[in-house]
């Protein structure tokens, strides 16, 4: 057997547990709770506990809806969702179509799509969702949310044991949100998206993680005809030409 | 030592058709099996549900708590059930803080309907008290009295056991409620409501069994205008048989919320049957990480009683090669067909636009939010030939068409199709179907 090494001191401890407690600025902070994997290894790196949190609210901002936000959500929840488990849709802009969904593991038992009409009944419905145990994960797009409503869904989250996604367009990317952690995505090239994390637990994300996210079914045709296809961007923390250099967002703190 | 609590009930009026003590003494029957009616009191022996329910003092609490919600007037606990039954009629609670005897020495003769009959003679003897009625030669009071009376008073000291008919729980479930005053708004029946689904739920507890669906019945004012009805009634169904009556309650209150009254409303009935056993959960040894939240089914229940039913769904999907038909959508309410269903090898989209959009073309390519580039495709689609009749007609089953998956930078990947019969139309074959998004 080999001796363990003494865990080396840097600076003593006042009070037990106190390295924990500070945060420094330049680590990332860490998660309140659990975690769920997004099923992306080089979003998960930037994510505060290493994963979309369960206790709390994660605005998506995006420019158009309907266009990228699958891509990007369902590799980390569809493994979460189960007949008796579901994943809770909540004013889905479109009807989602499972001959795509279940490609991604999400079959048609474990979704319940809830139409709600008037923006009050969907941030009702998505209130309720937030108070029940035993949802898979809350994805529910909220264009006409305000910000002391977003509150109210975070203080609600704040006992959720779900993930809870807000889809929400771009332009809400200078209001001041309650949630802890806000993500904007766009289109990358034809295989990838694109990633920036406007707020979150840590310093400030500056830069776009490119994401390799291409629906389940045509990476296989796709490789297929891979002699036509451009060359793969490995994205391990790639920036895209182009947003080098450019100004970090502001954060939006809440 | 035997444990028993009284619980008095106000005495019942000639119009009433229904004993207020039976819901009461169904209510009590989950917490021991031995509850009787007695006199104007439902009487419970709880000697052998002492260690359950948290203890003594926590199942005492808890029944004198929910028996006073449910329009009990008076509670009282003691060695003897005629004796507790005299202590609640005098106010007093507890028989047990000192002996039995000189507690009810103290109480009037009201405490006992037996001796009370006989006050006139026993005031004018010098008794007041129970204890001065003790007092006097038991020979003489028996020749004076009769024997009721030496009967009831060693009943409720102990000296000799009463004997009790217990009561059963019945097989349908039938309470009604005066209401104080007249209701006019439905919601405020939500309160009345509440006091009888706590019976209900006791007479589920002692049945241990749930229900599926309930009702809720209410009478209308006999004041009430010409053309309103004599009484109105909803029913509340449920997924699962359940006893919660939070569940019960707020299902109710949305309901409520959307019920108009035609005329004040002065008595509420609610009736249920068809109980079904439900299985027991087993409290954890272990604490569990339990936030007091509802489950996924009462949640889908509520979204459905507030939106409607037809705005909480699930998908169906149905083996076809024809998009449009292969995903249908019912109520989450109801259950899901078994079984998988086998879709076509072929890139599907996460997105179905409910209605094709007609693209544009642009030097013969179709154009979207900019021109799109093909990925992938053609997979053709050739289905619902037989489907003779409607072929004429716009909204055809019968389907033609390629579909290719496209990019562009702004609307990302894209499911579009080329319609192969154009026929006269000159405009273009290019519809947009759907999104990878």
């Amino acid at each position: 057997m080999q001796a363990t090494p003494l865990p080396q001191r840097t600076a003593p401890e006042a009070v037990p547990g106190m390295a924990a407690q500070v945060w420094r600025g330049n680590q990332l902070g860490s998660a309140q709770g659990r975690v769920c994997p997004s099923g992306f290894k080089t979003l998960d790196t930037e994510l505060p506990g290493g994963g979309w949190p369960c206790c709390a609210i994660t605005e998506v901002l995006q420019p158009q809806c309907s266009a990228a936000e699958w891509r990007l959500l369902l590799p980390g929840l569809a493994a979460l969702a189960t007949p008796q488990r579901p994943l809770l849709v909540v004013g889905a802009p479109q009807q989602p179509y499972f001959g795509g969904l279940r490609l991604y593991g999400a079959s048609e038992q474990c979704v319940v799509l809830v139409c709600a009409q008037t923006p009050a009944q969907q941030l009702w419905a998505t209130e309720q969702a937030l108070k029940t145990e035993g949802l898979a994960a809350v994805v529910a797009w909220l264009p006409h949310a305000r910000a002391e409503q977003i509150r109210r869904l975070q203080a609600c989250a704040s006992r959720c044991l779900a993930p809870a996604f807000l889809l929400r367009p771009q332009a809400t990317q200078f209001e001041s949100s309650a949630a802890p952690l806000r993500v904007q995505i766009r289109l990358g090239g034809m295989h990838t998206l694109a990633v920036h994390i406007l707020k979150r637990r840590g310093p400030m994300h500056e830069g776009w993680i490119t994401l390799n996210a291409l629906p389940p079914h045509l990476v296989d045709v796709l490789s297929r005809q891979s002699a036509h296809a451009e060359p793969e961007q490995e994205g391990a923390g790639a920036v895209l030409d182009g947003a080098v250099g450019r100004p970090a967002l502001a954060v939006a703190s809440a | 030592m035997q444990y028993w609590m009284a619980l008095l009930v106000a005495p019942r009026s000639q119009s009433q058709a229904l004993d207020a003590r039976l819901p009461l003494g169904w209510w009590a029957l989950q917490f021991t099996p031995r509850v009787a009616l007695y006199d104007d009191a439902v009487v419970l022996e709880l000697s052998t549900s002492q260690r359950l329910f948290g203890g003594e003092a926590a199942l005492r609490e808890r029944v004198r708590k929910e028996a006073l919600d449910m329009g009990c007037t008076a509670v009282a606990w003691a060695p003897t059930s005629t004796g507790a039954v005299a202590l609640a009629r005098c106010g007093e609670t507890d028989g047990f803080a000192a002996p039995l005897a000189h507690t009810l020495d103290r109480l009037p003769l009201i405490a006992l309907p037996e001796v009370a009959a006989e006050a006139h003679t026993l005031l004018r003897l010098g008794c007041k008290t129970l204890g001065d009625v003790r007092r006097l030669p038991r020979g003489g009071l028996s020749r004076r009295f009769g024997k009721r009376l030496l009967q009831a008073l060693d009943g409720a000291y102990g000296l000799r056991p009463h004997v009790h008919e217990w009561l059963s729980a019945p097989e349908v479930f039938d309470a009604r409620l005066e209401l104080p005053g007249h209701i006019e708004l439905a919601d405020a029946l939500l309160f009345g409501a509440r006091r009888l689904l706590l019976q209900m739920s006791g007479w589920l507890a002692a049945r241990h069994a749930g229900v599926r669906s309930f009702r809720l019945r209410w009478k209308y004012d006999s004041h009430r205008g010409r053309n309103a009805p004599d009484h109105d009634e909803i029913t509340i169904h449920t997924a699962e048989a359940t006893r919660q009556i939070d569940h019960f309650l707020r299902l109710l209150a949305e309901r409520l919320a959307k019920t108009r009254l035609a005329a004040p409303v002065d008595e509420i009935f609610v009736h249920a049957q068809n109980a079904e056993p439900l299985e027991e959960m087993s409290a954890s040894l272990l604490q569990e990480k339990t936030h007091g939240g509802e489950s996924v089914t009462q949640l889908i229940e509520r979204l459905s009683a507030r939106l409607g039913p037809d705005k909480v769904l699930r998908a169906v999907l149905r083996p076809d090669y024809r998009p449009e038909w292969v995903q249908a959508w019912q109520p989450a309410t109801q259950p899901l067909p078994r079984g998988g269903t086998a879709l076509p090898d072929m890139p599907q989209p996460t997105w179905l636009l409910t209605q094709p959009l007609r693209l544009a073309l642009k030097s013969e390519r179709p154009l979207y939010q900019g021109p799109l580039a093909q990925v992938c495709g053609p997979h053709r689609v050739e289905a619902g030939w037989w489907d003779r009749t409607a072929a004429a007609s716009a909204d055809s089953s019968l389907v033609r068409r390629d579909y290719y998956v496209m990019f562009n930078e702004h609307a990302g990947l894209l499911w579009v199709y080329r319609e192969l019969d154009v026929g006269e139309d000159r405009g273009s074959p290019w519809y947009l179907h759907g999104v990878f998004g």
